[in-house]
């Protein structure tokens, strides 16, 4: 199994996320890059949906009581085993007693820790996705990130080949990012909002969360306050009075009272994920049928894609 | 196509399929057969389903169904018979409300804003039945309307950090239960004993969701403490 040495309230069980409840209320959870969350799985030739761990902002330290396959996607920085410097994003055997340790991050928010065959961990409503809003999921079912001395054991497995990520799918998370956004058809804002949102960048504030991003632009957008709170798609962009996007990450609240310009991508959901405060991005109008295309591409390639 | 507003891809897995007017019974007829339905059938291509105020937003496979063949298929949904008819009895709930000054901690100044007496503003809640308008927020959470028009007022200016468990309160032209103790801007007006939702590691048994009615019934802060007790855990 994996013992937890060192953590943070932003490490958590994740696995594709909750589906099935949003009439209730229940939030999807899920990783806040499904991307990466994917590529640590697909790597030991798991099934995508099996759980593994998002590492928020490093500070991360774990042992490996047993021999067994991991990997390790997404965020980078100081990442070592056993105190050596890990080369980069992939997959790597462990031997019992090795000590996994994920210090500061340099580029991107959130990282995947996966093991071959997968953690074994009791899912609770279908998903043993941590969500601290709804207190569902994670170790205890309660909604709990990881704290020191969790043990978490591995799903024994057969030995199946490594697979390399090739070089094209690594992201690197320091450049200004260009979000594809699916606009909507609304008459909920002024003329000129979708102009206004689409020829300025937005700097990413410290108001992040697994619920959502707030951005900041120089201009703002102005838009009307529905009467009514509708269902809120994962990676809507909310307009709140102040003019200035919201974002909806995975712990999004299932109905919203503010009007919304249209959604990420989910690829480009899971890279804004990885964008730190003051890091800027802007955004490109982007049909549904190609967002589509790219989206069932991912589901091919993962065999699952959320 | 009368019978649908519109349907727009909002996401590359997300529909959403406008109903109409949120509080009209219309609206709530096709959300009531529109979520039987989907309760009842099993459906490859749907993933989640999620519904407020005249939307229904639907999480899909977009490799195993089409814009256009998710609209004839909620028409041919609409077309079809009501089924509602001898089960009509379960869709109306009723939940017993203490309405204290204890639990209604917002009476006196609903009073005052409405200009109607405390009695009245109790009477006003409760002598009239609603329906679900809306699922979500939290689990558990329902939007019941439409609330008598003297009531409608806007939510707290600033919302309380804690609300705690069952209380009722109004805002708007809603009313709603609080499932979980949770930050909140309505008007409390009184508390239900037990609680609107349970949990299993598998299942949610929310008592209130899209098609149901609620009807209020004003108990004494006796019966509250009697029934609270009868809902303890031992």
């Amino acid at each position: 199994m994996l013992r937890i040495k060192q953590s943070n309230p932003m490490h958590s069980v994740q696995d594709l996320g909750r589906y099935g409840f949003a009439s209730q209320g229940v939030a999807k959870a899920g990783p806040m890059d499904s991307v990466a969350a994917c590529w640590a799985n697909a790597c030991l030739g798991n099934a995508v949906t099996l759980p593994l761990l998002e590492i928020g902002g490093g500070g991360f330290v774990a042992e490996f009581t047993k021999d067994v396959n991991f990997a390790l996607t997404g965020a980078w920085g100081e990442m070592t085993l056993d105190g050596k410097p890990l080369p980069g994003p992939g997959a790597y055997p462990v031997s019992a007693g090795s000590v996994l340790r994920l210090g500061r991050f340099s580029s991107g928010m959130f990282s995947y820790v996966a093991v071959q065959g997968g953690f074994a961990i009791q899912p609770v409503l279908g998903s043993v996705s941590t969500c601290q809003r709804d207190s569902l999921g994670g170790l205890d079912g309660q909604g709990e990130s990881l704290s020191i001395d969790d043990t978490l054991p591995y799903q024994a497995s057969e030995h199946r080949p490594l697979n390399l990520i090739p070089r094209r799918y690594l992201d690197s998370y320091h450049q200004p990012l260009v979000c594809d956004v699916i606009l909507r058809e609304t008459d909920q804002f002024a003329s000129d909002a979708t102009e206004v949102f689409l020829n300025q960048g937005y700097k990413v504030t410290r108001e992040q969360s697994r619920m959502g991003y707030r951005l900041e632009g120089d201009l703002s957008i102005v838009a009307e306050r529905p009467r009514y709170s509708v269902p809120i798609p994962l990676g809507g962009i909310q307009v709140p009075p102040s003019g200035q996007p919201i974002v909806l990450m995975r712990d999004h609240q299932s109905l919203g009272g503010y009007p919304m310009l249209g959604t990420l991508t989910r690829k480009s959901l899971g890279q804004l994920a990885q964008r730190r405060a003051g890091q800027m991005v802007s955004f490109r109008a982007v049909s549904r049928e190609i967002a589509v295309q790219e989206f069932l591409q991912c589901r091919q390639f993962f065999g699952d894609f959320r | 196509m009368s019978d649908l507003k519109s349907i727009q891809w909002v996401s590359e897995d997300t529909i959403e399929v406008h109903l109409g007017d949120p509080v009209a019974s219309e609206t709530l007829e096709k959300v009531e057969r529109l979520s039987r339905w989907i309760q009842a059938t099993h459906l490859p291509w749907l993933i989640d389903y999620c519904y407020g105020f005249g939307l229904l937003s639907l999480v899909v496979r977009p490799d195993l169904i089409s814009a256009v063949q998710l609209n004839q298929t909620l028409h041919d949904v609409l077309k079809m018979p009501s089924q509602r008819s001898s089960d009509n009895e379960s869709d109306l709930i009723e939940i017993s409300v203490c309405y204290d000054p204890t639990f209604g901690i917002d009476l006196k100044s609903i009073s005052e804003r409405t200009q109607l007496s405390i009695d009245a503003v109790i009477e006003a809640h409760y002598s009239r039945d609603y329906r679900v308008l809306a699922t979500g927020f939290v689990p558990g959470f329902a939007y019941l309307g439409e609330t008598d028009p003297s009531l409608h007022l806007p939510r707290r200016d600033v919302p309380r950090t804690r609300i705690p468990v069952g209380s009722v309160a109004i805002a708007e032209n809603q009313t709603v239960i609080y499932p979980k103790q949770t930050p909140g801007g309505w008007h409390i007006i009184g508390r239900m004993p037990g609680s609107i939702v349970s949990f299993t590691d598998q299942s949610i048994h929310a008592q209130l969701s899209m098609g149901k009615s609620v009807r209020f019934r004003p108990i004494s802060l006796t019966e509250f403490q009697r029934l609270e007790a009868a809902h303890a855990p031992d």
